[in-house]
């Protein structure tokens, strides 16, 4: 898919005018049906074809807009990824689908998404339910096999809104039916012929209509994550804090000034703990000092007779950066002059 | 927030065991990695995936790592990671979620070794850029300086953006000495300012939720 289309997530609603051609073609019991729509956008086609029909509609949104618009004009929506979503089969009477327009993304044998759209929401149809399939001409070939093995009376048409055409959309209407392994041969060249018969009929609305079989109100439930829900919380995970301390920058608590003077060794203290970071001094010596505890691992090896002993040892120090006001720059530790550290004057004009 | 889902990675893996493939995969929030060298990795799924990823992670596995635009590149985290894990209760779930961290032994030394990765470094988060650098190193320094010893670093090719999902991480490949010695020179030249008063150095603050949720 193309960038643009991958913005709107693949979604290519149906043309208002083929929405009204295609309720033409259906004809709704009085009991009541069920009808489905897995990529339900705000639910605009979804409602055109069920107009004055009396359904119970039901869909699935991934964008987080459109399911809310939808859900508000009245379709049971359920806002997530379809192949999470499940019910119980056989449990509507009429699928609306119009998928995205694109591959999934795996490592090796990638799928249509038509095909796989298809797979995994004709099994929630009832026996002679209606399945209308809105696809790219191109993207039918895929869909063959399980077509003709689970559907029949198919009529394909061409879908001549001036959208339509400029992505050569078309619409497959069948039945759900049990398909007899000796006719399924046969069941596959119909199909195949009403998909490749050249010209392919435009839609007009006046094409044989088919009739939704009664079903009672169904179930659909989710049993994916909820993503917008997890990454809202994400930030309350226990996890974070043992990860903070070496991705995110430490809180540098400021101290209040003391009632009393400190006495020297309380000054220590808090320089050697990093509490009296900050600007000091007077003149030429005045400085940003920051004071940090680090730890040494001293490594040394004894040698036996049959075997060498390797110890470390580990102790903690604290040693002090500081940078003047006039570019010199110190770091005092409590190793050896010459070993780290030492007094740094930049050169002069460098900068 | 809304539409995760176009924000989200995935982290697949594959397990072969005698004719047994199994394929687990996680939700990814948050990704800094180079290449193939993942750093930090937050992720979450059901008790079972993060169990398994984790155990590969342990064992040194190498992942498949599918970005939210769709692409897709190897990742491992190298020998000794360190993972950790939280849990989410969501009100419509019965179980909570499983929330993993997974931070490389390179992550672990942040700030050593002069290089050190900052999980945010862009225009409008240099601020919490130029603090978390400040604060791994233990350098003395100033909140004002963040703009221009991040341009300086990046004129002298030492910062450098690597991949992130959530976030727009960088590499600063300069020790603590190196950047004191680029604030030296600065403050020579008059091109910084220098505190007017005696007294402790205000940073901004950055709660964890701030910090995350700027990316």
């Amino acid at each position: 898919m193309r960038s643009s289309g991958r913005l709107k997530l693949g979604y290519y609603p149906l043309p208002e005018p083929e929405g009204v051609r295609l309720r033409n073609l259906l004809d709704f019991p009085p009991e009541g049906a069920s009808v489905l729509d897995p990529c339900v956008g705000a639910g605009d086609a979804l409602r055109q074809i069920t107009e004055n029909a009396g359904a119970s509609l039901y869909g699935v949104e991934l964008d987080t807009e459109r399911a809310r618009c939808a859900t508000a004009s009245g379709i049971s929506t359920i806002h997530g990824n379809l192949f999470g979503a499940s019910s119980a089969e056989e449990s509507f009477s009429l699928l609306y689908l119009n998928p995205p327009y694109d591959h999934e993304i795996g490592s090796y044998d990638n799928k249509r998404m038509e095909y796989l759209f298809l797979k995994h929401t004709y099994p929630w149809l009832v026996q002679g339910g209606i399945l209308i399939f809105v696809v790219l001409h191109a993207q039918l070939e895929p869909c063959i096999p399980l077509l003709s093995s689970e559907f029949g009376w198919f009529q394909v048409f061409r879908l001549t809104d001036p959208e339509s055409e400029r992505f050569d959309q078309i619409v497959l209407l069948a039945a759900r039916k049990r398909v007899p392994a000796d006719a399924q041969e046969m069941n596959r060249k119909a199909l195949v012929e009403a998909i490749y018969r050249s010209p392919l009929p435009a839609l007009t609305g006046a094409e044989p209509k088919y009739a939704v079989p009664a079903t009672p109100p169904a179930k659909l439930t989710y049993r994916g994550l909820p993503l917008d829900e997890i990454e809202t919380l994400l930030p309350q995970s226990s996890a974070w804090r043992k990860v903070a301390a070496f991705l995110l920058p430490r809180e540098d608590a400021a101290i209040e000034r003391p009632i009393t003077p400190f006495h020297p060794g309380h000054v220590g203290l808090l320089c050697t703990a990093g509490m009296l970071n900050g600007v000091a001094g007077n003149g030429e010596d005045r400085h940003i000092a920051r004071w940090q505890t680090k730890k040494y691992v001293t490594t040394f090896t004894e040698a036996e007779e049959k075997y060498t002993e390797i110890h470390r040892q580990e102790r903690f120090s604290n040693e002090v950066a500081i940078i003047y006001a006039n570019g010199r720059t110190l770091v005092l530790t409590d190793k050896k002059k010459g070993e780290e550290g030492g007094e740094r004057a930049p050169a002069v004009g460098t900068a | 927030m809304e539409n995760a889902h176009l924000r989200l990675g995935r982290l697949e893996y594959d397990r072969n065991v005698g004719k047994r493939q199994t394929k687990t995969w996680l939700h990814i929030d948050r990704f800094i990695g180079d290449k193939e060298q993942g750093y930090f990795l937050s992720a979450f799924g059901r008790d079972a995936e993060v169990g398994t990823i984790t155990a590969a992670v342990h064992e040194t596995h190498e992942f498949d790592l599918v970005f939210p635009d769709g692409s897709r590149s190897k990742v491992c985290f190298g020998p000794k990671p360190a993972c950790f894990k939280g849990m989410l209760k969501v009100p419509e779930l019965a179980r909570p979620v499983r929330h993993l961290l997974v931070a490389s032994a390179t992550l672990l030394a942040n700030g050593t070794a002069g290089t050190t990765i900052l999980m945010n470094c862009a225009e409008d988060t240099i601020d919490l850029a130029w603090s978390t650098l400040v604060g791994l190193l233990g350098l003395p320094a100033d909140p004002r300086w963040a703009k221009y010893i991040l341009n300086q670093l990046e004129q002298d090719q030492r910062l450098r953006a690597i991949s992130g999902i959530g976030c727009q991480p960088v590499i600063v490949q300069a020790s603590r000495e190196d950047l004191m010695e680029c604030c030296g020179k600065a403050l020579t030249g008059g091109k910084l300012p220098f505190p007017k008063k005696n007294g402790p150095v205000l940073w901004p603050r950055f709660t964890l939720a701030q910090a995350l949720r700027i990316a």
